[in-house]
């Protein structure tokens, strides 16, 4: 009963995951030039902002090399994520606001529909009713 | 019978009819069973008047035949009339004083009036005088009887308030009678000796074995019989028990005893065992048989309710799950979605405060998917209706549950709800439904889809922010050789931190250097402080005893030192030069005392002086005795010739003189005893003849005068007694000399004459050996090693081993060659550790001393040397190990301070023995019977320390053959002590006795 047998949307976007459009997709979005400053992903952005960020730390608080490494970075790493990204942000880039921005642009979601529909006329074009059966079937095994 | 009846009547008579006699005075007619004759006289009247009035009295009619017959029935009802016979010999016995013929007394004439001038007129009374010491006197008091008596009481009345109050209470209530004793006098039936145990509360789960209650009451005494009951319709215990006593068969009283005292002791409480409460009654007027009976009622009741139960539930099961249909309460719906539930009412579950997690628990084998609580109830919900069904069949109705409000268990009635399709799933479902025929074209498939990743991408971004980029690279930053700045800081820091640890090392180590240096027993508090130089005179003390360690022998191999001869070691005694020497000074002795004799010999006529002057004298003779000598003729080494002979030959034989190197006495030496004063019965007695006797004259200075006779007769007495005093003290003397071998030391005679007068003083035990019969005879064979009919401890363990291996017992006893017991052992020693392989466990049981089964049998004992001593028991060879020194091991300063502590607290006699440097073994508190043995100038033993499995032993080995009963000694080897107050005396009494231990 998981959500690809009921949605048949849930379905093909696991279809679209399976394919590696979804991670394509992911590290296009990553590597995208962010434009504000001169670095020039958003992956490397962050990597700045984070060993910048962690120095200061480390130069605040000198103890924090001798400590345990995992424990201490989880704890760090912990303090970075919170309030989407707070303390990584800078004055002109916000990484939540970006990503966001990234994902409602229009070119992106013009292009997953592209792509999806190619997918679907391969997919559910032969055999649209087998399909139909199946979910059938497990909406009666249910009761 | 009749003749004894006549007897008493003849006799009662006798009495009366004599008073009778006496007092002629009084009237006969005043005492009608007077004198026989009288009555004999007046019988047949007064018999007539007495039958007249029994005819009037009687009830027999007139005209009966008894009534007729009354004279010949009168004997059976009357005392027949008295009759005297007066030629019977037995009259004449009881009439010996008094002729009832004539009627007078037959002695009248030789009888006397008892008053007397010296007795008081009124009579007396013999009374019991108290008297000062002793015995009660008795004296005689006159009789008054003209005063009146009185209750001695009533003075007590008067002034009660006055007089003591008596010491006893008045009684409140009747005070108990005290039990009678059932003994064989007794008659009727004996007291009950059985007690009933029966139970008042059992629990159900438990049983009770009734060896356990047997066990328990025969602490009481001793049962003879014991009967517990079984109810006769299931064959279960009743727990009811039935106990009878018995005691020794001498003793009738002692079973009722144990029973009441069982009763008695559970009269008030129960007898509790295993969740079991008994009540203890005695078992009488058949108390047992209603118990039980009342027992097999109350079950058969209980029965019968049980059944009514069992019948009435078989009845209602198909009834109550049929037709009680309960639904599900609607807000409920959503949790059970449609499943079958098991319904607990709420009323149930209100009452005993039940939670969901006993169901839980009670339920845990039913494959229910939860439990839900509600305010109508517990709704157990089943995924499947097969299950639902099978836990309430099974367990409906029968299932309890443990109240919590009341300590009983509940039984559980579940109700089967039936799984009804609920409107809101159905509701659900459609619209899951039409969601799924929602998408009518691809455009909006297509859009949802996109929604659906946009969000997922939304997500997988985030995740991969934070996995993939910022986890590692913080990681990253944390890396130390990042911050080279701060690693020089730190490395810096570390190395200061490391001069400093190295410092604080260094001086700790210097301080613990220093502190090593200190006694040991700084750390125990200011009692050990640290004292230099007595602190090494200390350690110097303790090794005095323990052997020498660094033994250059000791390093041999085992075998080698077994049984290797350390003769060489001891000193072989030189008897023959001791022997010689000896009977050159004894002759020397005796010449000397010859002389002494002679002159002390010389005085006996001072009687006359009597006792005052007795005294006296002596102690001039003792002054004296230095220049008085005998008077000896000087040409006794003339040569003899015919002139000489002739002259010779006048001499009386007794004095004639002779050839000799040395001179000698014409009677034989008087020794006077050494010790003690002399005598005037010595000094008489060495008065041989004429010539000593004016001798004695001469130096006493006494001219002798005729005694009168009253003096004369004194001096006699007094020669007596003194001679028989004398007798007496040389017989105390002989019996001291014979029995200790040494005389009693004048010093430990009393001053005062008492000994407990006399006060506690230490006796030197040099002393000690004149009256301590273990300190006699030093050098033959004591006989303080006492044989007993049982083994002594000192032979338990040997023979416990050897009644382990009887086979052994054959020869054990005659085994002489250590090398044939050696190789026994070695066989035992084979098979206990065969034994061992096959039990296969390292048990203590089995480890095995193999010092001990080569020691010989000895035993402690009172010793001559110092207060106990160890005696071999049989002979031991040469060489032969005798028995191991065994104690606990110590360190070398545990010693040290063990030693100081038992010379604190009065253990004088060390039993510390070294092993080496660091080993000490102590055998003061923990040890065998080896500490006992003596030190001894001319050991018997020696003292070997050897190797037994790794471990330094020390062995006591004979030096040489070693007779039974012997004391066995070995040189303690002590360091020579040159403090004079430290060095401990030697009382070995070996002749080349060194006098000191150290």
């Amino acid at each position: 009963m998981s959500r690809n047998d009921i949605d048949p949307a849930a379905k093909l976007a696991d279809d679209f995951k399976r394919k590696g459009y979804f991670d394509e997709l992911k590290k296009t979005i990553l590597s995208r030039s962010t434009g504000a400053s001169e670095s020039s992903t958003i992956e490397e952005f962050v990597r700045n902002r984070v060993s910048a960020v962690v120095g200061e730390m480390v130069n605040e608080d000198q103890s924090l090399i001798s400590k345990n490494r995992g424990s201490t970075s989880a704890l760090i790493e912990g303090q970075l994520l919170k309030n989407g990204y707070e303390k990584l942000n800078t004055i002109d880039l916000q990484i939540d606001s970006f990503l966001r921005r990234q994902l409602d642009d229009p070119e992106v979601k013009a292009d997953l529909r592209s792509r999806l529909r190619k997918d679907l006329d391969t997919i559910v074009g032969p055999e649209p009713d087998s399909l139909k059966t199946r979910t059938n079937d497990a909406a009666r095994n249910r009761s | 019978m009749d003749y004894y009846g006549r007897g008493y009547d003849s006799s009662h008579y006798r009495y009366s009819s004599r008073y009778h006699n006496d007092n002629q005075a009084h009237g006969n007619g005043k005492r009608n069973g007077g004198g026989r004759p009288y009555r004999r006289e007046h019988g047949s009247g007064s018999y007539k008047a007495r039958s007249e009035l029994f005819q009037g009295e009687t009830y027999y009619p007139r005209g009966s035949r008894v009534s007729h017959n009354i004279q010949a029935s009168h004997p059976k009802t009357r005392r027949p009339e008295p009759q005297l016979r007066y030629n019977t010999s037995r009259f004449q016995e009881q009439y010996h004083y008094f002729d009832p013929v004539a009627k007078r007394l037959i002695h009248r004439d030789e009888m006397k009036s008892w008053i007397a001038d010296s007795l008081p007129k009124s009579g007396y009374v013999m009374t019991q005088e108290p008297q000062a010491g002793g015995k009660p006197r008795t004296v005689l008091k006159p009789r008054t009887p003209e005063q009146t008596a009185t209750d001695p009481r009533s003075s007590n009345l008067e002034d009660r308030s006055k007089a003591r109050k008596p010491h006893r209470k008045p009684r409140s209530k009747l005070s108990r009678l005290p039990r009678i004793v059932y003994d064989k006098h007794s008659i009727g039936p004996p007291p009950p000796s059985e007690i009933v145990v029966h139970a008042i509360s059992r629990d159900p789960k438990n049983s009770v074995q009734d060896a356990i209650i047997k066990n328990y009451f025969s602490t009481f005494g001793e049962i003879s019989h014991f009967e517990s009951f079984m109810d006769p319709n299931n064959a279960l215990p009743l727990y009811v028990y039935v106990m009878r006593f018995t005691g020794p068969p001498g003793n009738l009283d002692a079973p009722h005893r144990s029973a009441h005292k069982a009763f008695k002791t559970f009269e008030k409480s129960c007898y509790c065992v295993s969740g079991f409460k008994f009540a203890v009654a005695i078992n009488d007027n058949n108390q047992s048989r209603k118990i039980i009976d009342a027992m097999i009622e109350s079950n058969l009741k209980e029965a019968a309710k049980l059944q009514e139960q069992v019948q009435r539930q078989q009845k209602q099961i198909p009834s109550t799950v049929g037709p009680q249909p309960t639904l599900l309460p609607r807000d409920l719906e959503k949790v059970v979605q449609g499943r079958p539930s098991l319904f607990v009412s709420k009323k149930v579950i209100s009452i005993h405060g039940l939670a969901i997690e006993d169901f839980k628990i009670k339920l845990a084998k039913y494959k229910f998917s939860r439990i839900v609580g509600h305010s109508t109830g517990f709704y157990v919900v089943f995924n499947d209706v097969s299950d639902a069904k099978a836990c309430m069949y099974v367990e409906s109705d029968v299932m309890t549950v443990n109240s919590r409000r009341r300590r009983k268990p509940v039984t559980i009635r579940f109700t089967l709800i039936d799984p009804v399709p609920s409107l809101a799933m159905t509701t659900k479902s459609e619209k899951n439904e039409s969601k799924k025929v929602g998408y009518a074209s691809t455009d909006e498939l297509v859009n949802a889809t996109v929604e659906i990743l946009l969000q997922d991408l939304g997500l997988a971004l985030e995740m991969d922010i934070k996995r993939r980029i910022v986890g590692p690279t913080v990681f990253d930053m944390l890396n130390p050789q990042r911050y080279p700045e701060i690693l020089a800081k730190k490395e810096e820091e570390e190395e200061r931190k490391n001069e400093l640890r190295r410092i604080a090392s260094q001086t700790r180590q210097e301080q613990q250097a220093k502190s090593s240096a200190f006694d040991i027993f700084n750390l125990y508090g200011a009692r050990f402080k640290p004292k230099g130089s007595s602190v090494a005179r200390d350690r110097k003390t303790t090794q005095t005893r323990y052997s020498s360690a660094k033994d250059p022998k000791l390093e041999k191999p085992m075998a080698h030192l077994l049984n290797k001869s350390s003769r060489s070691d001891t000193p072989i005694p030189s008897d023959l030069q001791t022997d010689e020497d000896e009977i050159m000074l004894s002759s020397i002795e005796n010449e000397e005392e010859e002389e002494e004799e002679e002159e002390k010999g010389e005085e006996e006529e001072e009687q006359d002086d009597l006792s005052d002057s007795f005294e006296h004298s002596e102690k001039k003779i003792k002054l004296q005795s230095s220049e008085a000598t005998t008077p000896e003729p000087d040409d006794r080494k003339f040569v003899l010739n015919s002139t000489r002979t002739e002259e010779l030959m006048k001499i009386p034989e007794k004095y004639r003189p002779n050839a000799h190197d040395k001179p000698s006495t014409v009677y034989p030496p008087n020794l006077f005893s050494s010790s003690g004063s002399l005598s005037l019965v010595d000094i008489r007695d060495a008065v041989k003849d004429e010539e000593d006797f004016e001798v004695l004259k001469e130096i006493i200075g006494v001219s002798s005068e005729p005694l009168d006779e009253r003096n004369k007769f004194l001096l006699a007495s007094l020669l007596f007694d003194i001679n028989r005093s004398s007798q007496e003290n040389r017989k105390v003397a002989a019996l001291q000399d014979s029995m200790n071998d040494v005389p009693f030391d004048d010093s430990l005679k009393s001053a005062t004459g008492s000994f407990k007068a006399d006060g506690f003083k230490k006796i030197p035990d040099r002393l000690k050996n004149c009256y301590l019969p273990h300190r006699r005879k030093l050098h033959q064979p004591l006989n303080t090693v006492y044989h007993h009919q049982d083994i002594t401890d000192v032979n338990v363990e040997s023979s416990r081993q050897e009644s382990e291996k009887p086979e052994l017992d054959m020869h054990a006893p005659e085994i002489t060659s250590s090398r044939i017991n050696r190789a026994i052992n070695r066989r035992f020693q084979q098979d206990i550790e065969a034994q061992k392989a096959i039990i296969g466990s390292e048990s203590e049981l089995l480890t095995l001393n193999q010092l001990t089964k080569r020691k010989k049998p000895v035993t402690f004992a009172r010793s001559a040397i110092h207060n106990w001593g160890l005696y071999a028991l049989e002979p031991i060879a040469a060489k032969e190990m005798i028995i191991e020194y065994v104690g606990e091991i110590l360190r070398q300063p545990v010693a040290e301070m063990r030693e100081r502590t038992y010379l604190k607290s009065g253990i004088g006699s060390s039993y510390l023995f070294r092993v080496d440097e660091s080993t000490v073994i102590d055998a003061t508190k923990k040890g065998g019977i080896a500490r006992f043995i003596n030190h001894c100038c001319e050991p018997s033993c020696t003292a070997k320390i050897i190797r037994v499995g790794g471990r330094k032993r020390i062995v006591i080995y004979a030096l040489r053959d070693i007779a039974a009963n012997e004391e066995l000694t070995y040189d303690y080897k002590f360091e020579r002590e040159t403090d004079d107050e430290e060095r401990l005396p030697c009382y070995c009494g070996a002749p080349s006795c060194k006098g000191y231990l150290n």
